[in-house]
């Protein structure tokens, strides 16, 4: 195991006991903080409510722990990419690593069987619509949600009572998107509006020199696909001896660079690196 | 002819993730009833009148009968204090047989009770989650009484308001054998308070 996978995990213990309940320090001192005396747990984090709020028209209270929050985690993705997503979102991180304990021939390669990224900016579309056409599925499909009563019920030693959504959520997330899917993060790329934001404003952020983004000089590449085997999210893939990445579904944990003996990847500001043949844009492929 | 097969699918693709998540909506109202709202407004004086609340465990979805048809959750128990001063209140689990958990707030670290104590400002309202475990009892189609819900002023001990808990299974006939499952107070016995609205 290497130093940035210690401090990976490290971050992603520091993200359980942030942002999950009965711990929530993130939002007990955010709350303290803005004087009130607003519930702590990873609710009062949720993206949906302020983006309700905003889509509403309702007013808009800027001081509370979700509005932060929510600017904060677009800032910290336009300036750094997922930065959330990468290291410190343990519901993201859990079906990771048990994932890493299947055998590979058990798993079931998603991110390349259906491409995610229209999935994933769908359901993301279809999360903001829910409430306005078939009532909110906010906390039934929500694996954030899921893992605080992992880590209550751990602490309390009593789960208690699941909905059926809940169920539901726990079999894809752990489950068909977890431990069965190659790098166990198939929730994240297709059911995660959270990832799926942090992805869009990052995709906008990269085309800045500024900021940080996964870059990469294709004259180091020896076309090992080590990166692409590595990969998480599917984000990267290698055809006809070119490496192609897909922004639209990097989390940018580092991991590719991590692995990359020849450092044709990295994680850092400047130019990206990525050329048109590089950046995979498969809408605009044309067939006869 | 040129066909952008690739965009296709996308839209395609974009179209099923969309349709998802509003058919997870729909679903999500379809088994809306496997958890329970109730709201009492108390007033410091009388008897606050509520709805019993009645659980059947046959109208659960699919995925909560095969795993967990037994635990149930009353998600919102909102107790209204429309009183012109705080009151301090005790909500009290009674005559469960199995555990009962009353839960206010955010999760903490010590597990709770089923008595929860604390003040309800005038004109606030507090929310309470109960969970229930209704493991090793049997129900039929008539509603059987489990429990009731009880809020007292632990000031003056006064009974402030009580919400009955019923349980029953709408695909399981009638078993006249079959003992009650609880030795609480009678349901005619609740009745009397003339207070209670059934669902």
């Amino acid at each position: 195991m290497n130093q940035r996978e210690i401090k990976r995990i490290l971050g992603y213990f520091a993200g359980l006991f942030l942002f999950f309940a009965p711990f929530a320090y993130y939002q007990k001192t955010l709350s303290a903080w803005l004087g009130g005396s607003q519930a702590s747990d990873i609710h009062s984090f949720c993206l949906r409510i302020p983006l309700l709020n905003v889509l509403t028209g309702q007013s808009i209270e800027i001081f509370n722990v979700g509005i932060i929050s929510l600017l904060l985690l677009v800032s910290a993705a336009f300036f750094l990419g997922p930065f959330f997503c990468a290291h410190l979102c343990a519901s993201g991180a859990l079906p990771e690593y048990l994932s890493r304990l299947m055998p590979k021939r058990f798993k079931i390669d998603w991110q390349r069987s259906v491409n995610p990224v229209p999935i994933r900016y769908g359901f993301f579309v279809g999360y903001l619509l829910s409430p306005f056409l078939a009532g909110s599925i906010a906390c039934a499909l929500c694996n954030y949600s899921f893992m605080e009563r992992l880590i209550v019920g751990g602490v309390q030693g009593d789960i208690g009572p699941l909905g059926s959504t809940a169920i539901i959520t726990a079999i894809l997330w752990l489950g068909i998107f977890g431990v069965m899917a190659k790098g166990g993060r198939g929730f994240c790329s297709y059911l995660c509006p959270v990832g799926a934001l942090q992805s869009a404003v990052h995709s906008v952020g990269a085309r800045f020199g500024f900021t940080y983004k996964l870059r990469f000089i294709p004259s180091k590449c020896v076309n090992c696909k080590q990166c692409v085997k590595k990969c998480p999210m599917g984000a990267l893939s290698h055809k006809d001896g070119v490496l192609s990445y897909v922004v639209y579904n990097c989390i940018t944990c580092g991991q590719c660079a991590g692995v990359c003996a020849k450092k044709a990847l990295s994680y850092g500001t400047g130019e990206s690196g990525w050329q048109k043949e590089n950046a995979r844009e498969p809408e605009l492929e044309l067939v006869k | 002819m040129l066909i952008k097969k690739s965009y296709l699918s996308s839209v395609m693709l974009l179209i099923v993730g969309i349709s998802f998540a509003l058919g997870f909506g729909y679903y999500k109202n379809a088994v809306a009833k496997e958890q329970a709202t109730a709201t009492v407004a108390i007033n410091g004086e009388r008897i606050a009148a509520t709805k019993s609340i009645v659980f059947d465990i046959a109208d659960q979805g699919t995925p909560k009968k095969w795993l967990q048809p037994n635990q149930i959750l009353i998600a919102s128990y909102l107790i209204k204090n429309e009183s012109k001063n705080p009151l301090d209140i005790q909500v009290e689990a009674v005559d469960f047989v199995k555990q009962v958990v009353l839960e206010v707030g955010s999760p903490d670290l010590q597990k709770p009770s089923a008595i929860y104590t604390g003040a309800v400002g005038s004109g606030k309202t507090l929310r309470v989650k109960v969970k229930m475990d209704l493991a090793d009892q049997h129900f039929s189609q008539t509603k059987q009484q489990i429990g009731v819900l009880q809020i007292v002023d632990t000031q003056t001990g006064a009974l402030l308001g009580t919400t009955s808990v019923y349980a029953m299974n709408s695909t399981q006939s009638l078993d006249l054998d079959q003992k009650p499952v609880t030795p609480s107070t009678p349901h005619e016995a609740h009745e009397s308070h003339g207070s209670h609205e059934e669902k």
